[in-house]
């Protein structure tokens, strides 16, 4: 693509995803059908679950699904007592670090 | 977080400002890598502020699809953000202006703003800038500067955005232990449309929406 399509492909991508983002602001205040209300209710809980089955095995380099999966159990551990997000992610961030160091597998 | 800190940012957007910084530099880094123009990658950043679709957009210019294929593309890619955004705004019944705000909704930003009550634009704000500024910058110092960050470092860093996905999921299946439905169909059906690509978020989002509708007898509180 010559750099006047890949500005214009630009435009055109951030149009119409803004669009996709903007647009249901303005609609999302009319009433709705329980059904949908409910269907709407599952929206977050399911896109966490498809984002972290997405993204998770991923996380790391390859080789390394010990360390993954240790960092990820570190994290839902420290997730289990109240008090935040922080805690779990530096703990995911420090037995990843720790982890990747060792050059554990 | 320190109180005067927490002022100017919600402690849920420092995860994911670290998830994004080494994402959005590698990036950066993939796009010069590609021999695309430096602005090219930072200007996608600056104005679609979509990772998933914006790696798609490299894929696509790398292998010579034409304009409006790849704009299509990455519509679709980004279809999700509609049903997030109708999602978020049910709860936050925000007028006016602030709406605009509904430009930094992101899979990321969304999910932490979606727990708990619904969020004041201002409040918003405070989760949204963050990250959006790390993706942002990430994505120029991937294009114009390759070793800043060392390589264990960003490795690491990998993991921030998942494990912050867990505290999160953790937080909302306190207040509604049903829920843990619609995550597992939600990962199960993502996983399952994998060979998809950009559809499987869309599908697994879908799957587990569906699912609440299924398993909800009795209407929830908001969240």
């Amino acid at each position: 693509m010559s750099d006047a399509e890949l500005l214009l492909l630009v435009a055109l991508s951030a149009l119409g995803t803004a669009l996709l983002r903007y647009l249901p602001a303005l609609f999302a205040s009319r009433p709705i059908h329980p059904r949908l209300e409910h269907l709407l209710q599952g929206v977050p809980a399911a896109a966490l679950g498809a984002l972290l089955a997405q993204s998770a095995p991923g996380s790391l380099p390859s080789g390394h699904l010990l360390v993954t999966a240790a960092a990820l159990l570190g994290a839902l551990a420290l997730s289990i007592r109240p008090g935040g997000v922080l805690w779990p992610v530096a703990g995911a961030v420090a037995i990843a670090a720790l982890g990747l160091l060792a050059n554990l597998p | 977080m320190p109180p005067r800190l927490s002022r100017i940012v919600d402690a849920r957007a420092v995860p994911i400002a670290l998830g994004y910084l080494p994402v959005a530099f590698a990036f950066g880094l993939a796009a010069v890598a590609l021999h695309a123009p430096a602005w090219f990658p930072i200007l996608l950043s600056l104005l679609l502020y979509a990772g998933a679709s914006q790696f798609a957009a490299l894929h696509l210019v790398a292998t010579g699809s034409s304009l409006l294929a790849s704009a299509l593309a990455i519509w679709l890619i980004n279809l999700r953000m509609a049903l997030e955004s109708i999602s978020f705004f049910r709860r936050a019944h925000w007028t006016g202006r602030p709406r605009t705000l509904a430009l930094w909704l992101t899979d990321e930003t969304f999910v932490a703003a979606s727990l708990g009550p619904a969020p004041t634009a201002w409040e918003f704000l405070h989760l949204a800038w963050l990250p959006y500024v790390a993706w942002v910058g990430g994505t120029v110092l991937g294009a114009l500067s390759g070793g800043l960050l060392p390589a264990l470092l960003r490795n690491a860093f990998g993991i921030s955005i998942d494990a912050l996905f867990i505290a999160l999921l953790v937080g909302t299946l306190r207040e509604h232990p049903r829920r843990l439905w619609s995550a597992l169909s939600g990962a199960g059906a993502a996983l399952l449309a994998q060979p998809l690509g950009g559809w499987s978020l869309l599908i697994g989002i879908g799957v587990g929406a569906v699912v609440n509708l299924a398993v909800s007898h009795a209407p929830e509180d908001a969240a």
